[in-house]
């Protein structure tokens, strides 16, 4: 019970300092922030498009020599998965519906499709045009509905000429004309326009060349700012170790600790309330960087299993070696060393700073493994998926050296304070 | 145990490699009175107070506090005693109440009987309106005040108490020493570690003069001065210092001890009357001129220069 006062102290001590707070908290998302915009977080793609609002007055009317209406099939077009997520299609009965609803701000784009688009495909000379209607404001989306239909209206065009030259070439024969033939002409040309688009595979080319690039370019940004984010959660874990430690020199500098040896508590329960105060606080740390971390660059942190074991090796890994360093420190003065020096080089050494660098050298990935710090990255990337392996052995190891720390840094402490 | 006593220390003794801080030191304090270490800085009481409050281990002898040894069962020891240290040992980034309701907690006190204390507690202090303010905010006295508080929440029976009045106004200092009477009316034994002599003098019941980690003087204040006797104090300020010229004061007839500090010499003398003519016609055959002339009744400043041939407070 007591060291549990002794942990609680610890804690609103620790809520109380400014500068405790930022190096928890603040620095480390703010450092993985300033990486994540220097490398075009923002602007990677990764930030999704606010999906366009569409009206679409579908006026097409059949013609009996087209198995097909063309206004469905643009419809259709329009509201095929893949533009689910950009497109949002509302049906208007009338353009001037469609009208009040751009200027109501209710839809960015209307679309009209006239009455004659199917019956222009097959009348020799008919032409018929498609409406885009938008906010002045919305340029952007309505180029983007342009880029849409117009390899439609392309495909359409590219009908009515095969249809025409087809029959043109059984007229110059001799051949009788069948009424449905330029309809079957024109459907059989779509059909085969459609399939040909180099690389589209059926679906509309621009469809096809966003998806990809959005995907790909996304999973790389989130996988290297996951992967530096992991860096500066595990340095700065390290970090709240030794400055939770360093409360026992700041404590005997303070004579608070000569007060508590003077109460009946004994040296055993104010080292186990500082380790407890210790993993509190580290544990907190890191849940709550992981949440801020997933809410502001998007990072998906893995299988929870997985993750939460490591987290769990990483808080007790932190927690001894806080203690462990500590425990060779003589007064306040000497505490800078540790935590801005010894912590610092272990993290450079155990590939912390590096973890956004492709293709460092092999021997490097394994200098980092000659660190608890190194250990840790190598856990986090094991449940990230960056790297291949049995996640078991780093939380093993993990755990072994932070047994092995608290033990050596509490008997240490035991002994000078005995 | 000796059921009068509430300490008992016996040959206590403490040496680091080359020092030998305290030196065969025994006494025993009576259950409900004041005991004070008097003695100049580096005299040894706050090693000596340590081993008795549990903090250091003796390297030779024992001491008893309620009947508990602090070698065999310290824990008991540090349930029955109550230390206020020399430094401020608060937390500053806590409230007073804070302070206290933490450090009660480790003297075991949980709940309401806690909050109950740190209410009476406050009261004793007269911090009661101040108790949710930062200790880092308060003056130097408040501190102290807060200081002694946290070492009466368990009610202990003897209180340690190290030099708790150094660098306060005097204003708090009256307060602290008001608080150590009004502890002792309530039965508490107290042990008062100081280098001042008047607060030795108007608290305690028992004195024992520390020097070099050895008690060179105990008993109560009568007994003290009885040492020196009829001996009187002269204290003289002179034009200019006379350091090389000790010798001749040294040799005036009816001059015992003498020591001289800023130009200020204090002389134990057989008969003040006879003595000051003849010091008189000295420091004219020197040259010196006497500024201002002394006469003291014996007290512990002079029993400490009669068996230490210093002032108490030009030692070590």
């Amino acid at each position: 019970m007591k060291a549990l006062d002794i942990a609680y102290k610890d804690l609103i001590r620790s809520w109380r300092s400014a500068f405790t707070v930022v190096m928890m908290f603040v620095a480390p998302l703010l450092i993985t922030g300033l990486i994540y915009l220097a490398f075009g977080g923002l602007g990677s793609g990764e930030v999704s498009i606010a999906q366009i609002k569409v009206g679409l007055v579908n006026q097409d009317v059949a013609v009996s020599q087209v198995p097909v209406k063309m206004g469905n099939e643009l419809a259709k077009i329009l509201t095929a998965d893949p533009l689910k997520n950009l497109l949002v299609v509302t049906d208007y009965s009338s353009e001037t519906d469609a009208r009040q609803a751009v200027l109501d701000k209710k839809i960015s784009v209307a679309l009209i499709i006239p009455p004659d688009l199917t019956s222009s495909v097959i009348q020799d000379n008919a032409s018929t045009s498609l409406t885009i209607i938008h906010d002045p404001a919305s340029t952007l989306s309505a180029s983007i509905v342009r880029s849409i239909v117009e390899p439609f209206v392309n495909g359409l065009n590219g009908s009515k000429i095969a249809a025409q030259v087809v029959v043109a070439q059984l007229s110059k024969d001799g051949m009788k004309r069948d009424a449905n033939l330029p309809g079957q002409v024109a459907q059989a040309y779509g059909n085969w326009s459609m399939a040909n688009v180099p690389g589209s595979n059926g679906a509309l080319p621009s469809v096809d060349l966003h998806a990809p690039t959005v995907s790909t370019q996304g999973t790389n940004t989130e996988a290297m700012t996951a992967l530096v984010m992991a860096g500066m959660i595990i340095y700065f874990a390290f970090y709240t170790g030794a400055l939770n430690a360093q409360s026992i020199i700041r404590e005997q500098d303070e004579q608070t600790l000569a007060r508590l040896a003077v109460t009946p508590t004994s040296p055993a329960t104010i080292l186990t309330g500082k380790v407890i105060g210790s993993v509190f606080l580290i544990s907190i740390q890191v849940m709550v960087l992981m949440l801020l971390s997933s809410w502001f660059f998007g990072i998906h942190w893995g299988e929870p299993f997985k993750m939460g074991a490591v987290c769990l090796a990483l808080v007790f890994l932190a927690s001894g070696f806080g203690i462990f360093l500590m425990s060779f420190i003589k007064n306040m003065r000497q505490t800078g060393l540790v935590l801005g020096g010894a912590l610092t080089v272990l993290g450079m050494l155990g590939g912390l700073f590096t973890t956004g660098f492709q293709n460092l050298p092999k021997t490097f990935a394994i200098a980092t493994l000659f660190t608890p710090h190194g250990w840790a990255l190598r856990a986090f990337k094991l449940a990230l998926g960056s790297l291949k392996g049995n996640i078991l052995i780093p939380i093993l190891v993990m755990t072994a050296i932070g047994a092995v720390s608290m033990i050596v840094g509490v008997l240490l402490f035991r002994r000078r304070f005995a | 145990m000796n059921d009068e006593f509430s300490v008992e220390v016996k040959g206590l003794d403490k040496k680091y490699k080359d020092i030998h801080a305290v030196n065969a030191v025994s006494f025993a304090i009576r259950k409900g009175e004041i005991f004070s270490l008097l003695g100049p800085n580096g005299a040894g009481k706050t090693t000596t107070i340590s081993m008795i409050s549990t903090l250091l281990m003796p390297t030779k002898g024992d001491a008893l506090v309620m009947g508990h040894s602090v070698r065999k069962d310290p824990m008991a020891v540090k349930r029955s005693i109550g230390v206020v240290p020399q430094d401020i040992a608060l937390y500053e980034d806590m409230t007073a109440r804070e302070n206290l309701a933490f450090w009660g907690r480790m003297y075991g006190l949980r709940g309401q009987a806690l909050k109950s204390r740190i209410n009476e507690v406050l009261k004793i202090i007269s911090l009661e309106e101040r108790q949710r303010g930062m200790i880092g905010k308060f003056s130097g006295g408040m501190k102290r005040r807060v200081n002694i508080g946290v070492a009466l929440l368990h009610k202990p029976d003897v209180i340690i108490m190290d030099e708790p009045t150094v660098g306060v106004d005097p204003q708090s200092r009256r307060n602290i020493l008001d608080s150590v009477k009004e502890l002792n009316r309530q039965g508490c034994t107290v042990l008062y570690t100081t280098h001042y002599m008047e607060e030795a003098q108007e608290l305690s019941d028992h004195i024992a003069i520390m020097d070099h980690g050895q008690i060179i003087a105990n008993g109560t204040h009568l007994e003290l001065v009885k040492i020196v006797g009829e001996l009187d104090r002269i204290d003289l300020t002179l034009s200019e210092s006379v350091d090389g010229r000790l010798q001749d004061f040294e040799k005036v007839k009816g001059v015992k001890k003498i020591t001289c500090e800023e130009g200020k010499l204090s002389l134990l003398a057989d008969d003040s009357d006879t003595v000051l003519p003849r010091l008189f016609e000295l420091t004219a055959r020197l040259g010196l001129r006497i500024l201002t002339v002394e006469v003291k009744e014996p007290n512990l400043e002079t029993v400490f220069l009669h068996l230490t041939g210093r002032a108490l407070r030009d030692a070590p």
